[in-house]
């Protein structure tokens, strides 16, 4: 297995070259950012209620502005990597193989297709996920540098762009990637379609997570104060029996405050997700994407050992 | 005589289109250095490719080395040596990572025998396969083939693209390597020097099946030239095969005949051997037709 990765590594040395360089720059250029804002304690120069600074902190501006303004295009640059990542290096792998022919000297060198294709996928989807969970962790380390107060252990800030989510969403665009080539065997039509699929995936689960899974997870927050540590996702209305009523069920149970001049009087609650539950909605947001990216590799492996080789 | 290589009824169609071949039977024998004729698009890179588990029968079946790749193509793999007409190689890969590779992809791959090939022709397994010609890269292709230990090498004209100088190198190593491992050779080629100096047998493939399965000897001592189109009277043994212009100009005519008859230098009246180049361009003559048929069909 050694010498086989050894040789994916060389068969795919641009794209692992370029991830790797563009992990291993993100990772000094981070750090050093992290650092500066801790040292200089930066973050924590809010101003007055004018805006006005104290003088340590006007003395940091000149390069704590620039500091700041590098840290936060980091942070969206993080939500690419998954993309740029995975579609780098899942799409050529098999996709190429077949354009070029490849695959046709490999397949008949090897009984066992499904050692190539394992050998193949295996080593790059291990670049894929490291350098994903380095920038993860990165990003981590960026918000905190920037919210020095926040717990982002129980907060919401920054979901999916930070932690595990860029590793497992890189490997669900990566997986898609793979198993794509391997239908079409051209690497280009394999990036554009794995773009769009690897991003509808990923809204996909996001999307059911918070409406199937979420909904056992809320919580009535009667406080009135917005947290960006909590995901929002409505407010309610609270009627006199106790029970919570969305705008229309308020009409139809008390339609005279449509023509009430102060408009309802009944006090407005929100539904929230507490920033608690954070670790638990990214672990199970993660596993799903983990599932999806087993399927695709299944999927692409199956493909494998049935397609023609071009 | 034992088949290494066996069609029955074989047909192939991709999705709606014409049949690519239909309702071939052919045989090759074991040991033998099979040479496989055919027009452009007669279905010669199908039928070897379907030898190897890549393409699918659309009906009848097939048999490598005793194995139908339909049902166990792992099996199929492992009994053969193939050279695609590209060599394919990973252009960043120096010789002797393939040579690896072909290690780690394949149980009983032989990298000594291999990098002895290819360093008998002096390529360095230090160069990347990008910076070889083609002949070179061919050679490399056969080289992995041969490093399979595999009885049987489907060679899928691997020549096409070559120098004269790099075919005849190219085959020099491939003679020698069947003969002396006792392997058998399926080459498609259109080179009708390449399959004197090599091959032992020839099939001739057209209108989508076998038109002719023969050794060398045999093509020769069953085959006649006539100068026209053969609308003249011929003998009742002779039966016309197809018409075709010389090198000159002037319409020759290639006749079979029924018994084979020892080749003389005069022959009958009006008639002279057929040099093998005759016999398989006869013979193309005669299947260059679009649709291939089954032959009741054809019969009918």
């Amino acid at each position: 297995m050694l010498a086989a990765t050894r040789l994916t590594y060389r068969i795919n040395r641009f794209e692992v070259w370029s991830i790797t360089v563009m992990t291993v720059l993100s990772v000094i250029v981070s750090t050093a950012v992290v650092a500066w804002l801790a040292q200089s304690g930066y973050a924590n120069c809010r101003g007055d209620e004018f805006g006005n600074m104290d003088a340590h902190c006007l003395s940091l501006a000149a390069i704590g502005d620039w500091v700041i303004r590098i840290d936060r295009a980091s942070l969206s640059l993080v939500l690419l990597f998954p993309f740029i990542a995975g579609l780098l290096l899942g799409a050529p792998l098999v996709a190429r193989e077949i354009d070029r022919g490849t695959a046709r000297l490999a397949w008949s060198l090897s009984p066992s297709r499904l050692r190539w294709y394992v050998h193949r996928v295996t080593p790059i989807l291990v670049v894929l996920g490291v350098a994903a969970l380095a920038i993860g962790v990165v990003a981590d380390r960026l918000t905190g540098a920037l919210m020095p107060a926040e717990d982002l252990a129980n907060s919401f800030v920054g979901f999916h762009g930070r932690g595990v989510l860029i590793a497992t969403g890189a490997l669900l665009v990566g997986s898609t990637a793979v198993a794509l080539g391997a239908v079409l065997g051209r690497p280009m039509q394999t990036i554009l379609l794995a773009l769009v699929l690897g991003g509808l995936l990923q809204v996909a689960v996001s999307e059911v997570d918070r409406k199937v899974f979420l909904q056992n997870e809320t919580v009535v927050d009667a406080t009135g104060n917005y947290s960006d540590s909590n995901i929002y996702l409505d407010s309610r209305f609270v009627l006199p029996d106790g029970s919570l009523a969305t705008w229309d069920e308020l009409i139809a149970y008390d339609p005279s405050i449509l023509t009430a001049e102060m408009g309802p009087t009944y006090p407005n609650v929100s539904l929230i997700i507490p920033g608690s539950r954070y670790r638990s909605v990214e672990a199970r947001e993660a596993l799903a994407e983990l599932a999806i990216a087993a399927v695709m590799l299944v999927a692409g492996g199956v493909i494998v050992m049935r397609r023609r080789p071009g | 005589m034992e088949a290494a290589l066996e069609a029955h009824g074989f047909g192939k169609r991709y999705r709606r289109r014409a049949w690519a071949l239909r309702a071939v039977d052919l045989a090759v024998p074991s040991g033998s250095i099979t040479a496989l004729v055919g027009p452009n698009g007669s279905g010669k890179s199908t039928l070897i490719r379907s030898w190897i588990g890549f393409e699918r029968p659309t009906e009848g079946s097939l048999l490598t080395g005793g194995v139908d790749p339909r049902r166990d193509r792992k099996g199929a793999v492992a009994r053969v040596g193939y050279v695609p007409q590209s060599a394919s190689l990973y252009s960043g890969l120096t010789i002797a990572d393939h040579i690896a590779m072909a290690v780690t992809l394949r149980e009983g791959f032989d990298p000594i025998l291999a990098a002895g090939y290819v360093e008998r022709l002096s390529i360095p397994l230090s160069a990347a396969a990008g910076e070889l010609s083609g002949g070179e890269q061919a050679q490399v292709g056969l080289a992995l083939a041969l490093g399979t230990r595999a009885g049987i090498l489907l060679l899928d004209e691997p020549l096409a693209s070559l120098d004269p100088l790099a075919r005849r190198e190219f085959l020099h190593v491939l003679v020698e390597a069947v003969r002396a491992e006792g392997h058998t050779a399926l080459l498609s080629s259109h080179v009708i020097t390449d399959i004197e100096q090599a091959c032992d047998r020839l099939v001739v493939l057209g209108k989508g099946h076998t038109l002719l399965d023969l050794s060398i000897a045999e093509a020769l001592a069953h085959h006649r030239v006539v100068e026209g189109s053969g609308g003249a009277a011929l003998a009742a043994d002779r039966v016309v095969v197809g018409s075709f212009p010389s090198a000159g100009g002037e319409r020759l005519t290639l006749v079979r005949v029924r018994a084979a008859e020892a080749v003389t230098a005069d022959g009958r009246a009006g008639e002279r051997p057929a040099t093998l180049e005759e016999v398989v361009i006869g013979h193309m003559a005669a299947g260059r037709i679009r649709r291939p048929v089954a032959p009741a069909e054809e019969a009918a």
